[in-house]
């Protein structure tokens, strides 16, 4: 069967961000299970909100929004319904000057997923939208919010999740 | 290097293909999206067909009774207003359940905070609004059929209606309970939420 125009967009844009949901989600719920359960509604809150896309923004910030909006309603619903499971999907491993490179970037990052996962809700969506890289201004437009209070926030996690990172784990 | 830069390499170079099945996820998606317009579709031509026949039925009552009281008619048109009122009602719910989830955060959360409120309102002050004007309707539908029957009917009438009415309502409270509770929750921590990224 053919694709109409709204699939192959959907594919493309689905491609194009995935890898940005993925991060957001697990960073916010860090459970595989919720994960893929929140990622379902995500891409279905994309498919249902395309039509609505009025280039007023850009298709990245239009995906950000949903995948944040998303995560709150998950994280209500889901403290509505039943506790998100506390099980983390990361498995403990030590710092180790000895590592090999891979398994210390791998070590590095579930280092990082630990101490994220140390803040509360609110702090660890914007966090995950300054490691995506983009600006307070961005942040700010997603959220409908002042550029200066978000970037006076965010500078108050980033201190905080790095004095963490070396309470926990050794200097950076 | 600055730390928070190297975080932010570490960050994208994270992979996500051995932690969930995207292919899957987005077939199911799909799915579940074509299977809902279809189930969405039929429910609202099952509604529309019911409420069609619903308002025939009304209509051929009020032309095969051409000599009623006054109350015949009062309490005929009134369940008819009724009925368009729950049509009007079921249709803003179909347009009220849209998420809208592509808007500014802070405007989705205001969005929610509305229609949790509404809903509250309807559970708390429209529902016994509802049945006690559906409970009029019927009373006026009796004063009617009723003109000339015995006291003992038509007070074993009048008295077996609201009763129904009564426990119907006080059956539904328990339940009704538990949801104004829901949302007083969901509430309190969408504006939590709201309150934290102002």
């Amino acid at each position: 069967m053919e694709k109409t125009d709204k699939e192959i967009l959907f594919d493309r844009l689905i491609d194009e961000n995935r890898g940005r949901i993925y991060r957001i989600c697990y960073s916010f719920l860090n459970n595989r299970e919720d994960v893929a359960d929140l990622f379902q509604e995500i891409l279905s809150e994309i498919w249902k909100s395309i039509d609505r896309f009025r280039h007023g923004s850009t298709w990245s910030t239009y995906i950000y929004r949903i995948t944040v909006n998303n995560a709150i309603k998950f994280k209500t619903k889901a403290a509505k319904n039943r506790e998100i499971s506390k099980e983390s999907g990361l498995s403990e491993i030590p710092y180790n000057d000895e590592m090999e490179e891979v398994q210390q970037k791998e070590s590095r990052l579930n280092q990082m997923h630990r101490c994220i996962q140390m803040l509360k809700d609110s702090d660890r969506l914007l966090i995950s939208l300054v490691l995506e890289d983009l600006s307070y201004k961005e942040i700010a437009e997603i959220l409908d919010s002042n550029a200066n209070l978000v970037g006076v926030r965010i500078n108050r996690i980033k201190k905080r999740i790095i004095k963490l990172m070396e309470k926990h784990y050794g200097p950076l | 290097m600055d730390p928070f830069e190297k975080m932010k390499e570490e960050w994208k170079s994270q992979k996500y293909e051995s932690d969930i099945d995207l292919e899957s996820i987005r077939r199911q998606t799909k799915n579940e999206l074509f299977s809902h317009q279809r189930k969405l579709i039929f429910t609202n031509l099952f509604v529309s067909v019911a409420f069609a026949v619903v308002f025939i039925v009304l209509g051929w009552i009020w032309n095969s009774f051409p000599d009623r009281t006054p109350y015949f008619y009062v309490g005929l048109a009134s369940m008819g207003i009724l009925l368009l009122a729950t049509l009007a009602g079921f249709w803003a719910g179909v347009h009220y359940k849209k998420e809208n989830s592509y808007k500014d955060t802070n405007k989705y959360l205001k969005d929610r905070i509305k229609k949790l409120s509404i809903r509250k309102f309807m559970i708390q002050r429209f529902v016994p609004i509802y049945l006690v004007l559906l409970l009029f309707c019927l009373f006026m539908y009796f004063a009617d059929i009723l003109a000339n029957a015995s006291a003992s009917y038509i007070f074993a009438a009048y008295g077996g209606t609201t009763l129904y009415f009564i426990i119907a309502y006080m059956a539904s409270r328990k339940m009704q309970r538990r949801k104004l509770k829901e949302i007083d929750e969901l509430i309190k921590k969408l504006r939590k939420w709201s309150n934290e990224y102002q």
